[in-house]
């Protein structure tokens, strides 16, 4: 599926004017920093040991057994 | 824990944006192609100006935006773990070489040999590294303007290149002799990246032993040309499943060979003992299972439903599964 779409996005690139190619180029180019800003803060959580807001996990069990097991992870 | 639910969360999002990265890098690459053949250098130049300036905006809009978040985060940390107790640590690592030999290695050989097998040692001479290097690079340079190859070419040719040291060297050669004196074997472990070191005689001792665990037999009339020649001709007489021909030599593997088994010390188990790996990628049919195993999933529409295909799709299965109400544990 991603391959057929990055391929499709290839495809369409190759076809492009330089109009269009200028707005694909500015696009990537801002898409790579946002890209990047994501990565660093999530390492640093990861480094950190800190939760950001978009992780919600939670445990749902009603078996001691598994409770237990999990805990000791 | 929630911390190991937590930190296998961040590395899969980790993971899914190196993903992404990757992709839009190489579509900006193509476009980067495209558009210096369609404009002309100085047209290029101006407008990359401008996008650098508008990059460099954003970045810092974002650093300022990610360190408060990351601020308020810290704020609101509770520590809810135990911290371990001094001098201890939670994790046992293991060394990166084991040797269970009557060998002795001196430090600098440790040294090397800890290095592990993907170790890759720098070029004996320089003779010709850095013209290979910019033939390599040649055929794939293509963009505006014409002098950009000379360019590259002149940062290749200013850039030292290391050789390899004349101690490196005695090591290496001191390592050979005592692989060669002592019947040493040299082995990666089951598990991580630790290298293990052998007596040739204990490796064959652990395999037979491990061979007759699993009540292998030795089959006196097994004759591999034999079979070689049964498979292709199998594949060669198969007119309805593999209808054209160059499938069909697509799946004849030119000089096949007997498998061969070979093992691995489990270190982290008592007596270390060896994990048996049998290497298919020489066996006669080993193209054709391959072939088959891809037809049968096609023609029946098999999808596991315990396998996941990537972190990707585990990602979007995780937010997009409810939790059960049943007893069933899960985690959301």
């Amino acid at each position: 599926m991603e391959y057929r779409k990055l391929r499709n996005q290839i495809h369409k690139i190759e076809s492009a004017n330089a109009a269009l190619l200028m707005v694909l180029f500015r696009k990537y180019s801002l898409k790579i920093v946002n890209y990047s800003s994501h990565i660093r803060y999530i390492n640093q959580c990861l480094r950190e040991d800190l939760t950001p807001k978009f992780v919600r996990a939670r445990l749902y069990s009603d078996s001691p057994y598994v409770k237990k097991s999990w805990n000791a992870i | 824990m929630e911390r190991y639910l937590v930190k296998k969360w961040l590395s899969l999002e980790l993971r899914r944006l190196h993903g992404s990265l990757n992709r839009t890098t190489k579509l900006l690459y193509y476009v980067h192609l495209r558009l210096a053949k369609l404009t002309t250098f100085e047209t290029f130049n101006l407008f990359h100006c401008g996008i650098l300036d508008e990059s460099a905006a954003l970045r810092m809009r974002l650093n300022v935006r990610k360190t408060k978040k990351l601020a308020q985060i810290r704020s609101t940390r509770v520590y809810n773990h135990p911290e371990p107790a001094p001098g201890v640590t939670s994790h046992t690592f293991y060394p990166r070489l084991i040797n269970k030999s009557a060998a002795q290695f001196t430090s600098a050989e440790q040294d090397l040999l800890q290095k592990g097998m993907k170790f890759s040692l720098p070029p004996v001479s320089q003779h010709n590294v850095k013209e290979n290097i910019v033939a390599d690079v040649a055929p794939h340079v293509i963009h505006r303007p014409p002098d950009l190859l000379t360019k590259i070419a002149d940062i290749i040719q200013s850039a030292t290149t290391p050789t390899l040291k004349d101690i490196t060297k005695r090591t290496i050669l001191s390592i050979r002799e005592k692989i060669r004196t002592h019947h040493l074997i040299l082995i990666k472990a089951d598990k991580g990246s630790t290298m293990v070191v052998l007596d040739h005689a204990d490796y064959y001792h652990q395999m037979m032993e491990c061979l007759e665990s699993l009540s292998a037999e030795f089959v006196p009339e097994f004759d591999f040309g034999d079979y070689n020649g049964k498979i292709r001709a199998a594949i060669n007489k198969s007119k309805h499943l593999l209808d054209k021909e160059p499938i069909r030599n697509s799946l004849l593997l030119p000089n096949p060979s007997v498998p061969r088994i070979y093992g691995l010390p489990k270190v982290h188990k008592e007596g270390s003992p060896l994990r048996p790996v049998v290497s298919f990628v020489s066996a006669p049919s080993y193209l054709l299972v391959k072939f088959l195993d891809n037809w049968f999933k096609q023609v029946t529409c098999f999808h596991s439903p315990l396998s996941i295909k990537n972190s990707v799709e585990l990602v979007s299965d995780l937010t997009q599964t409810p939790p059960p109400t049943g007893k069933h544990p899960c985690f959301v």
